[in-house]
């Protein structure tokens, strides 16, 4: 579903852009399905083996998944009070990389 | 849930790294499954009670 509807999106903008745009299309595409062929491949590799490696990837992802969640609920309601900016795509995806970092140096310092 | 690993691999001299590879598990799986940090799965269980040529039940006792 991901996938068709990044397709479909990019689909939509091929229609309707200019040569440049439809460049950047190209390559947004190929940069969201690089990302996607690295997540799946390490998701694989380790939910494959057996051992305390599957169990810290799997406690780390549920950990790291409610970490941003609720950094991402908290902004929600401190942005409608404060006047915040909305956040932009860098800053979730640095946050997100930070929250895995932290869950699973948390989960690694447990089972060692 | 205590076991009896370190012993039963020092009675035999095997490395963690030589038992983790009989079992296809990591070192480090082998040394949280010694610490009692870890439990290992049934699957990993039945493997090393077959590596040591005895029962799960001679490995791992229930701490209760």
């Amino acid at each position: 579903m991901w996938t068709t509807g990044i397709v479909a999106a990019a689909v939509l903008v091929w229609i309707g852009a200019g040569p440049a745009r439809l460049l950047g299309t190209v390559l947004t595409g190929v940069a969201v399905a690089g990302f996607l062929s690295v997540a799946a491949v390490i998701g694989r590799s380790v939910l494959r083996r057996e051992g305390v490696e599957r169990t810290i990837h799997i406690e780390s992802s549920a950990m790291a998944f409610w970490l941003l969640m609720g950094i991402a609920f908290t902004y929600m309601l401190v942005q409608a009070i404060a006047d915040l900016p909305p956040p932009e795509g860098y800053m979730i995806v640095g946050t997100g990389a930070l929250c895995w970092a932290l869950a699973h140096g948390a989960r690694s310092e447990k089972y060692s | 849930m205590r076991n009896r690993l370190r012993v039963l691999r020092a009675e035999r001299g095997w490395s963690q790294q030589r038992l983790g590879n009989e079992l296809d598990v990591s070192r480090q799986t082998i040394n949280s499954i010694e610490q009692g940090k870890y439990d290992p799965s049934l699957h990993v269980a039945f493997r090393l009670a077959r590596a040591f040529d005895c029962r799960i039940e001679d490995i791992f006792t229930d701490q209760d």
